[in-house]
C-alpha cells in the first residue's frame, strides 16, 4: 500500500501528488520533493543510454526510518514517486514495479485525454488515484464536446514520450468517432486501486 | 544529571591504548630525564606502537585489587558494567610498570645502588599487590655500551642486577644517554609493547576463566560484562578481529537480559555502548557495510523499547544519540578516505539524529508541562554519594536494586519528576539546530540540494521555535527561491505563512509586506479565508496601522510585536518600499504589450498595461508609472489618483484604479514618439505599481521589462502549449493568457507619399554611359522642402562592383575612374503638391554581371500630430537591378589566302585577318569605326581602312573586316608574336547627339609564326575554260640560307592537258626563287582538280608536300565553252 504517490512534470514542479494520511500532507510534499535529488543523480547517470535499453524504473531511492520512496521515469523524463511504509514487507520490488507500470498506464491515459494540456497540474482527482465510488464519470463525459474532439490534432509528439505517443495513435485510430461512451479516460477499474 | 547525559563517555570513544607507567624519572628538575621523557611523547605517529605513557612516581599507590572470588555462587551483580571501569584499564591500571634508576656498569658504588634499585621495584610491587602488572627496569647510563658479549662485567653485573629485583633478563633494559636517544626509545617503546600485550592476554585469560562459575540464572548480568571486558582487553592489545567477535556477543547477549522497565536504560544505555564500538571498529576494518547492518540492526531492537512513558523523551534522547553518534563514525571514517555516496552518507543519521530530537522536544514539552508552583525536590533524588553513578544506565535513587518492582513508588514518583523538572531547561532547539546544520553540510557534499532545502526549512522553522526570528527569516528566505522555481507551490506557501509570522513578530515592514504580497498570489495555496485575512492586514500596514497578529504565535511573543509596530507607526522616515518583483509571486501580476511592434514617427505610440489581482477582494492602486529606455517619455504614462489612504477601501469597484480580484484591466497609454528616436527602439525598461498611500505607507511593486514575475515564464510556457479553447469574454475583456508581452516597439519614419519611378532602357552595355531617369513626384498635401536624391550602387555589393561603377550627372564625357560608385545628397530643392521633377542619371559599368541600384529620396515636412508640430524626415527608396552585357561579341581568325584556317602562320608569307563582330546587344548598335592597330612585329601587305564605318547592327547581325598581313621571320618566338589590337568606336543607335562615342579594345590573340624552307605560290587566273589554254606560273622560293636541291614532278589529271616540265630536278640558290611555267588545258567543264605538283626537297625530308599544297590551289573552276564567246571569238578570228 503506497502512502502517496506523486506524478512530477519534466521541469521538476508536481503534476500530481496525493497522500493517503491527509493530515501530515505537507511532509509527504518535502519527502517527495527531497527525492528528487536522487532521481535527478541517477537521470543523470543514466546518461545516454539507447533509449530501448533503458530501465524506466528507478528502484530505492532512498530510505527513511519509516518509509521507503520508490522511483520510475518516463522517456518524457516525467518522474512518478511512491512512498511505501517501511513495514509493509508485503510490497517488494516486483509489486512496486507492476504499481509503477499500472500509474504509467493511468498516466498515459490521461495523456490521451484531448482535454488535458500537457504539463498542467493535474486536476482530475480521479484519474490517477481512485477517491470514492461517487466520481460521476468525470467532466468529459458532456455530450456537447463529442463532435469536437475528432477535430482536434493529436497531441503534440514533442510534450509526450515515445511510447505514449505511440499509445495516443492507436487509442485513437481505434476509437470510433461517434461512439460518446469512449471518450476521456474511461472509468475503467482503476489500476492503482488494487495496488493501494 | 549533566546536560551531556546522552553523551558517550570519553573513555569509550577513545582508541584504547596500553598503558605504560614511567616511574623514577624526575622530569622536572633532571634535563636527562626531560629529554627522554619528551622523546617518549613526542611525534606519537600512527608508526609508533600505540601505547599511552604515564609518568608517575616510583611510591604510586595503583587502584587496590579487590581480593580474588573464590566463588561465584552467592554473588549477585548488581549491574552490567561500572562507570569507572573503562577509565581504570585506559588510565589507571598500568600493563607494565617500567622503573628508571641511573646507574653505570663500572660504578664504583656497585653494591649500594644494586640494592637500592632492587628497593624501588619492591615498592613499585608492594603497590600493585595482587596485579597482574609487569614490572621492568630501565638502567640511565652516561656511557655507550660495548656490544653485547664483549663486556664481561656488564654481563655479570646484569645478572646479579636481574637477581636482586627478581626480575626476568628480558625485563631489564638499558637506555645509554647519547646521541640515539630517540632510536633507543623506539625500541624501548617496542619491548613495552610487547610486555603489555602479553599482560593484556594474561587479563582476558583471567576473565575468561570467571566464565566457568556462572550461571544463567542469577548471573545474566555477568556473562555481559566479562564479555565487554575480554573485548576491551582485546582492543587494549590491539587485536581487533577478536574485540569485535567478543563486542558481538556481547551485544547478543544484552538483548538476551530480561527487560523491564526500571533496567530497560540500563539495557539500552550497554547496548548503544557495545553498538558504537562494533561500528567503530567496522569502520576501522573498512567494512562499512557490516557497520550500517549492524546500526540498522540496532535501531530496530531497540526502536520499540521505550521504557517508561512518564520518560519517554528520554528514549528519543537516547535515539537521536544513537543517530548522532552512528554519523559522527560514519563522518570520520569519510575523512580517513572511505567514500560516501548520495544514499547513504552521514547526512541521513544527522537528520534522523534530528528527527528524534525534534520528537523529543515534543515529547518534553507534553510530559514536563508541570505548574510553575511545582518545585524542584528536595532533597534532590539525583544525587548521589559520590556525584557519579555505580553503574551505567541505572537510576540514581535506586542503584544496584534489581528487582522489578518498585520498592517504593514515592521516591519513583519524586525521581521521575526530577528528571522531568530537568528536561524543562534542556535548549532543544538548540540541539535540533546542530544536528540539522551537521545534516545540512553533509547534503551539500553529496549533492542533495533538495534535501538540503528541507532541511534548512526545518532549521529556519525551529529558530521559529526558539524565538530567533532573525535567523529564521534569513534561512526561510534563502531557501525559498529554490521552491518557487520548481513550482512546489504547497511547500513555498509553507515556508511563506512561517516567514510572515517571524517578520510580524519582528516588525519587519519591508519582509512582511513582500511575503503578505505572495501569499495572496497565485502561487499561494492557502485558503481564501486566510487569504483575505492577510490583505486585511496588508491594507491595515498600508494605512499605516498594526496589523493583527498571525494565528498560532506565541502570545508573549505577541505582546512584544505589538508594542514593536505601534512603535513603527510613531517612527517618522521613509515608508515607502519599492519591492522587485522578478524574484517572487506577488498578487498583481502586471503585462505591458505595444499594440505593434513599429510605429511610424507621425503616428502616436500606444500601448497597453494590462493587471490583474489574484487577491480575494478588490484593491486600488494609488499609481502606475512606466519607465523607458529613453526617459523622456516617462512623464506621458503616469496614472495618479489623489486618493486619501482610507479611501482604499471605499468604491473599490469603481474607477481603473481599482483591480477586481480575477478581472483583467486594461489602461491605454499614448504618446508621441521624438524625431529623433527614428529608426530607435523604445523599451519599457520597468512598471511600478504604488500601492498605498505616501502619506500612509506606499508598496512601489517594480517590474522590470514588461511584467513577468518568477512564475509567469512557465505559465506563458504552458498556455502557449494549451489548445483548450477559452470561453468567450465579453467585448473589451480579454485573457489573461493570451496577452504575450511586447516590451519594445521600433520608431520608424514617416511613410512618404511621394512616387518615384525609374525609366531606362536594360541592359546596360560594357562601358556605356548608360541612362536612367529619375521621375519623382510629390503627392503630398503640402510644400515638401529639401528634397535630396542619393542614387548610385546600392552599398553594401561585391567590393569590385564599387571599383568598376561609376555614377554621374553629365552624360556628354565618359567619366573615369574618378567618379563615385555612389552620388549622395544631391540637392534637388523644394517641390509644391503634385509638382513632379526629372533627373537624369549616367552610369558607367566596367564588367558585366548584374547589379543593385538605389535611388533614395529624402525630404522634410512640416506634421502635426496630436496636436503637435513635428518636423518629419520621410524617405522613399527604389532599387533596380541592372543587368550589364557585352554589346557585342568579336571573333578573331588568321586564314590562308586561300581562306583557310590557319592555326600558324608562315613567316613573310601573306595571311588574312577577320574580324567578325556579332551584336549581343538587344538594342540597335552603331559602330561609328574601326581600326586595326598593329603590333610592330606585323606589316600590313594593302592599305588597313576599316571596313565597317558608320554601320548600324541590329540584335545578332555581325560586321566582318578583313585584313592582308604578313609577319617577317622573326626567329622562334615562344608562345607566338602579339598582332594587336582591334578598336571599335561604337555607340546605341538611339543614344543623343551629344553621349560620346564609346571605344571598345580588342587584343588580337598572338600567333605562332613558322619558317618554311620553300614556299610555292602559284599565279593562275581565277578561272578556266573547257579547251582554252590556261598559263600558270609557280614560283618557287628558297627561304633559306642554303642551296636547295629540288625534285619536282607534275601528276597528270584526267581533267587536263598540260605541257611543261612533267619531272625535273634543279638547284635555287639561297634566297633566290624559280619560276616554273605550265600551261594546262582543260578538257571538263566544272570544278576541276588540277594536276598536283609534287616538290621534294632533298634537304629536308620531312617537308612534304602537304605542306606545300596550302600555299598553291589544287582545283580550278572550268567554265564550258560559251557559245556567244565562240561566236565573237570566230568573228575576231
Amino acid at each position: 500500500m503506497a502512502v502517496c504517490i506523486a506524478v512530477i512534470a519534466k521541469e521538476n514542479y508536481p503534476l500530481y501528488i496525493r497522500s493517503t494520511p491527509t493530515e501530515n500532507e505537507l511532509k509527504f510534499h518535502y519527502m517527495v520533493h527531497t527525492s528528487l535529488d536522487v532521481v535527478d543523480e541517477k537521470i543523470s547517470a543514466m546518461g545516454k543510454a539507447l533509449v530501448d535499453q533503458r530501465e524506466l524504473y528507478l528502484g530505492l531511492l532512498y530510505p527513511t526510518e519509516d518509509y521507503k520512496v520508490y522511483g520510475y521515469v518516463t522517456n518524457s523524463k516525467v518522474k512518478f514517486v511512491m512512498v511505501v511504509d517501511s513495514s509493509n514487507t508485503a510490497l517488494r520490488d516486483n509489486e512496486i514495479r507492476s504499481m509503477f507500470r499500472k500509474l504509467h498506464n493511468s498516466y498515459t491515459d490521461v495523456m490521451c485525454n484531448p482535454f488535458y494540456n500537457p504539463g498542467d497540474r493535474i486536476q482530475s482527482r480521479w484519474a490517477l488515484l481512485p477517491v470514492s465510488a461517487s466520481s460521476p464519470g468525470g467532466p468529459y463525459s458532456r455530450v456537447r464536446i463529442q463532435s469536437r474532439w475528432a477535430l482536434l490534432p493529436v497531441s503534440d509528439p514533442v510534450q509526450v514520450g515515445p511510447t505514449s505517443c505511440v499509445r495516443i495513435q492507436s487509442r485513437w485510430a481505434l476509437l470510433p468517432v461517434s461512439d460518446p461512451v469512449q471518450v476521456g479516460p474511461t472509468p475503467v477499474s482503476d489500476p492503482v486501486q488494487q495496488g493501494l | 544529571m549533566s546536560p551531556t547525559q546522552w553523551d558517550l563517555p570519553v573513555e569509550l570513544c577513545c582508541r584504547p591504548m596500553a598503558f605504560v607507567t614511567l616511574t623514577g624519572l624526575d622530569v622536572v628538575y633532571n634535563a636527562v630525564h626531560r629529554a627522554v621523557w619528551d622523546a617518549f611523547c613526542a611525534n606519537r605517529r600512527a608508526d609508533r606502537v600505540p601505547i599511552s605513557f604515564k609518568v608517575l612516581p616510583g611510591d604510586h599507590e595503583y587502584p587496590k585489587c579487590r581480593p580474588k572470588r573464590t566463588s561465584y555462587e552467592w554473588y549477585i551483580p548488581k549491574g552490567i558494567l561500572k562507570t569507572g571501569w573503562m577509565n581504570k584499564h585506559l588510565n589507571l591500571v598500568p600493563a607494565l610498570v617500567v622503573v628508571f634508576y641511573e646507574l653505570d656498569w663500572d660504578e664504583p658504588q656497585w653494591k649500594e645502588k644494586q640494592s637500592e634499585c632492587a628497593t624501588r621495584v619492591e615498592i613499585v610491587r608492594q603497590s600493585l599487590q595482587g596485579r597482574n602488572t609487569k614490572v621492568a627496569v630501565v638502567l640511565i647510563q652516561k656511557k655507550t655500551p660495548l656490544p653485547p658479549g664483549e663486556d664481561v662485567i656488564a654481563s655479570e653485573r646484569a645478572a646479579a642486577l636481574c637477581n636482586a629485583c627478581e626480575l626476568s633478563g628480558k625485563s631489564l633494559f638499558v637506555l645509554p644517554h647519547t646521541d640515539h636517544l630517540v632510536g633507543y626509545i623506539i625500541r624501548l617503546e617496542n619491548a613495552f609493547y610487547e610486555h603489555a600485550q602479553t599482560y593484556y592476554y594474561t587479563e582476558i585469560r583471567r576473565v575468561k576463566s570467571h566464565k566457568e562459575f556462572l550461571n544463567k540464572t542469577t548471573h545474566q548480568l555477568l556473562f555481559v560484562r566479562h564479555q565487554f571486558k575480554i573485548a576491551f582487553f582485546s582492543e587494549l592489545k590491539q587485536d581487533t578481529q577478536n574485540a569485535l567477535k567478543n563486542y558481538r556477543t556481547a551485544y547478543n547477549l544484552v538483548h538476551e537480559l530480561r527487560a523491564h522497565e526500571t533496567n530497560i536504560l540500563e539495557i539500552k544505555t550497554m547496548a548503544g555502548f557495545i553498538n558504537y564500538k562494533i561500528c567503530r571498529l567496522c569502520f576501522q576494518h573498512n567494512t562499512p557495510l557490516d557497520a550500517i547492518a549492524q546500526f540498522r540492526k540496532h535501531i530496530d531492537l531497540c526502536k520499540k523499547k521505550i521504557g517508561s512513558a512518564e520518560l519517554s523523551f528520554e528514549h528519543a534522547a537516547w535515539m537521536s544519540k544513537q543517530f548522532q553518534a552512528f554519523g559522527d563514525l560514519f563522518d570520520e571514517a569519510i575523512k580517513l578516505g572511505l567514500t560516501a555516496i548520495q544514499t547513504q552518507n552521514p547526512g541521513f543519521y544527522y537528520q534522523q539524529a534530528a528527527y528524534y530530537a525534534q520528537e523529543r522536544k515534543q515529547l518534553a514539552k507534553s510530559l514536563c508541562n508541570h505548574e510553575a508552583s511545582i518545585m524542584y525536590p528536595n532533597p534532590d533524588p539525583l544525587e548521589t554519594q559520590t556525584g557519579v553513578l555505580d553503574f551505567y544506565g541505572q537510576r540514581s535513587w535506586r542503584q544496584g536494586i534489581l528487582s522489578f518492582d518498585l520498592s517504593d513508588p514515592e521516591k519513583e514518583k519524586v525521581g521521575v519528576l526530577a528528571i522531568q523538572l530537568k528536561e524543562r531547561n534542556v535548549a532543544h532547539s538548540e540541539i535540533i539546530i546542530t544536528l540539522l546544520s551537521n545534516a545540512v553540510a553533509q547534503f551539500k557534499k553529496y549533492k542533495c540540494p533538495r534535501m538540503k532545502s528541507h532541511l534548512m526549512v526545518q532549521m529556519g522553522e525551529e529558530y521559529y521555535y526558539a524565538k530567533d526570528y532573525t535567523k529564521a527569516l534569513k534561512l526561510l528566505d534563502y531557501v525559498m527561491c529554490d521552491y518557487r522555481s520548481e513550482g512546489w507551490w504547497t511547500l513555498l506557501t509553507s515556508i511563506l505563512t512561517t516567514a510572515l509570522k517571524c517578520s510580524y513578530l519582528m516588525a519587519q515592514l519591508k519582509d512582511y509586506i513582500t511575503y503578505s504580497l505572495e501569499l495572496l498570489g497565485r502561487a499561494s495555496t492557502l485558503k481564501d479565508d486566510q487569504k483575505s485575512r492577510i490583505e486585511k492586514n496588508l491594507i491595515n500596514v498600508l494605512m499605516n496601522e498594526s496589523p493583527d497578529p498571525e494565528p498560532d504565535c506565541d502570545i508573549f511573543a505577541v505582546k512584544t510585536a505589538q508594542k514593536l509596530w505601534a512603535d513603527r507607526i510613531s517612527l517618522a522616515g521613509s515608508n515607502i518600499f519599492t519591492i522587485g518583483v522578478q524574484d517572487f509571486v506577488p498578487f498583481v501580476q502586471c503585462k505591458a504589450k505595444f499594440h505593434a511592434p513599429s510605429f511610424h514617427v507621425d503616428v502616436p505610440v500606444e500601448f497597453d498595461i494590462y493587471l490583474k489581482a489574484d487577491c480575494p477582494h478588490p484593491i486600488r492602486f494609488s499609481k502606475l508609472c512606466v519607465s523607458f529606455n529613453n526617459q523622456e517619455y516617462n512623464q506621458f504614462c503616469v496614472i495618479e489618483e489623489a486618493s486619501k489612504a482610507n479611501e482604499v477601501l471605499e468604491n473599490p469597484t469603481q474607477g481603473k484604479m481599482c483591480l477586481v480580484p480575477g478581472k483583467t484591466r486594461k489602461l491605454l497609454f499614448k504618446f508621441v514618439a521624438k524625431t529623433e528616436d527614428v529608426g530607435k527602439k523604445i523599451e519599457i525598461t520597468s512598471v511600478d505599481l504604488a500601492l498605498g498611500n505616501e502619506t500612509g505607507r506606499c508598496v512601489v511593486l517594480n517590474w522590470q521589462g514588461g511584467g513577468g514575475d518568477a512564475a509567469s515564464s512557465q505559465e506563458a510556457l504552458q498556455a502557449a502549449r494549451s489548445f483548450k479553447r477559452r470561453p468567450k469574454l465579453p467585448d473589451n475583456e480579454v485573457h489573461w493568457d493570451s496577452i504575450i508581452i511586447q516590451a519594445s516597439t521600433m520608431i520608424i519614419s514617416r511613410v512618404p507619399n511621394i512616387s518615384v519611378h525609374l525609366r531606362h532602357e536594360p541592359p546596360a552595355l560594357t562601358n556605356e554611359m548608360y541612362c536612367l531617369v529619375v521621375t519623382v513626384q510629390s503627392h503630398e498635401k503640402t510644400q515638401i522642402r529639401d528634397v535630396k536624391l542619393t542614387a548610385g550602387l546600392k552599398p553594401g555589393q561585391d567590393a569590385n562592383l564599387t571599383q568598376k561603377t561609376h555614377v554621374t550627372l553629365h552624360g556628354t564625357e565618359l567619366c573615369d575612374e574618378s567618379y563615385p560608385a555612389l552620388l549622395t545628397d544631391i540637392p534637388v530643392g523644394d517641390l509644391h503638391p503634385g509638382e513632379q521633377l526629372e533627373k537624369m542619371l549616367y552610369v558607367r559599368c566596367g564588367t558585366v554581371g548584374s547589379r543593385m541600384f538605389l535611388v533614395y529620396v529624402s525630404y522634410l515636412i512640416n506634421i502635426t500630430a496630436e496636436e503637435k508640430e513635428i518636423v518629419c524626415k520621410c524617405h522613399k527608396d527604389e532599387t533596380v537591378t541592372i543587368e550589364t552585357v557585352f554589346p557585342f561579341d568579336v571573333a578573331v581568325k588568321f586564314v590562308s589566302t586561300k581562306f583557310e584556317h590557319l592555326e600558324r602562320v608562315y613567316a613573310d608569307i601573306p595571311f588574312l585577318l577577320m574580324t567578325d563582330l556579332l551584336s549581343a546587344s538587344p538594342w540597335a548598335l552603331t559602330v561609328v569605326s574601326s581600326e586595326l592597330q598593329l603590333a610592330p612585329s606585323m606589316t600590313t601587305v594593302d592599305q588597313l581602312e576599316s571596313q565597317v564605318d558608320n554601320v548600324v547592327l541590329q540584335t545578332g547581325e555581325s560586321a566582318s573586316e578583313c585584313f592582308c598581313l604578313r609577319c617577317p621571320s622573326l626567329g622562334n618566338v615562344e608562345g607566338g608574336v602579339a598582332t594587336g589590337h582591334y578598336i571599335i568606336s561604337w555607340k546605341r543607335t538611339s543614344a543623343m547627339e551629344n553621349i560620346p562615342v564609346i571605344r571598345t579594345v580588342i587584343t588580337l590573340p598572338h600567333v605562332i609564326v613558322e619558317n618554311i624552307p620553300l614556299h610555292v605560290n602559284a599565279d593562275l587566273p581565277s578561272f578556266g575554260r573547257v579547251r582554252e589554254s590556261l598559263p600558270v606560273k609557280y614560283h618557287l622560293q628558297n627561304k633559306t640560307d642554303f642551296v636547295q636541291d629540288v625534285e619536282i614532278s607534275v601528276e597528270p589529271s584526267d581533267a587536263f592537258m598540260f605541257s611543261g616540265l612533267k619531272q625535273i630536278r634543279l638547284r635555287i640558290l639561297p634566297g633566290t626563287e624559280q619560276e616554273m611555267l605550265y600551261n594546262f588545258y582543260p578538257l571538263m567543264a566544272g570544278y576541276q582538280q588540277l594536276p598536283s605538283l609534287n616538290i621534294n626537297l632533298l634537304r629536308f625530308p620531312n617537308f612534304t608536300n602537304q605542306l606545300l599544297r596550302r600555299f598553291i590551289p589544287t582545283s580550278i573552276f572550268v567554265k564550258p565553252q560559251g557559245r556567244l564567246m565562240d561566236d565573237t571569238s570566230i568573228a575576231a578570228a
